[in-house]
């Protein structure tokens, strides 16, 4: 039972969100400060989001797939595991 | 000649920090009290230097952060998280300094209830606005 609980919650935080911001910025052959300068952040918020350490804000996630192109969900995957 | 108050290249805290110091400056000149002028001037140079450096492309985000010249949503989520935690130090060191103050200095009971006052009521407005802002 209380391995159970534990298990749910610790999903609850496992989920992360991936990013192909890394592939598609490298197959566009820019560096993180030209995709950053592009839609208006920081080159370390661009580096940040290719290592999965910062979720971009829905407003960020659109101008991100806007710029390679893309739908949000293309580009961001949800994992739930 | 004037820029306008907008057009100064730093962030509006920043306007507000810089704009507080040379009231203080010229203050303490006006008092005759010139090492505290001199202090309150490196401070605010200091800070410009700062906050000037800060805005540069090549600037890194701890910098960024430091000199309150947010470039983006991130910077300006981890300066929230990292004011949270001085905001909390700040309610908690105001309740200890009013007690000491109660021992040790009990003429200045008033400003230091104040203070804490203040603190509160600003704690309590932000988190209002917060939850109407999100």
């Amino acid at each position: 039972m209380t391995s159970e609980l534990d298990s749910s919650k610790c999903k609850a935080y496992l989920s992360r969100m991936r990013s192909e911001v890394r592939r598609l910025r490298a197959d566009k052959g820019l560096s993180q400060a030209e995709l950053g300068s592009a839609v208006g952040v920081s080159r370390q918020t661009i580096n940040a989001i290719e290592t999965e350490r910062y979720e971009p804000s829905l407003g960020l996630a659109a101008k991100l797939a806007r710029h390679f192109g893309l739908s949000i969900e293309e580009i961001f995957h949800v994992d739930e595991t | 000649m004037w820029m306008k108050l907008e057009q100064v290249p730093l962030s509006s805290v920043n306007r507000v920090l810089a704009a507080a110091l040379l009231a203080g400056i010229l203050l303490a000149g006006v008092l005759g009290l010139w090492p505290q002028a001199v202090i309150l001037a490196a401070i605010l140079l200091a800070g410009l230097g700062g906050a000037y450096a800060a805005r540069r492309p090549s600037a890194s985000d701890v910098h960024r952060i430091n000199a309150i010249e947010y470039r983006d949503e991130r910077d300006r989520m981890i300066a929230r998280d990292g004011l949270a935690v001085v905001g909390v130090v700040a309610l908690v060191m105001s309740l200890i300094t009013y007690m000491l103050g109660l021992v040790l200095y009990p003429d200045l009971r008033w400003p230091l209830l104040a203070q804490v006052v203040l603190l509160n009521v600003c704690w309590g407005i932000a988190n209002h606005v917060a939850v109407r802002r999100h």
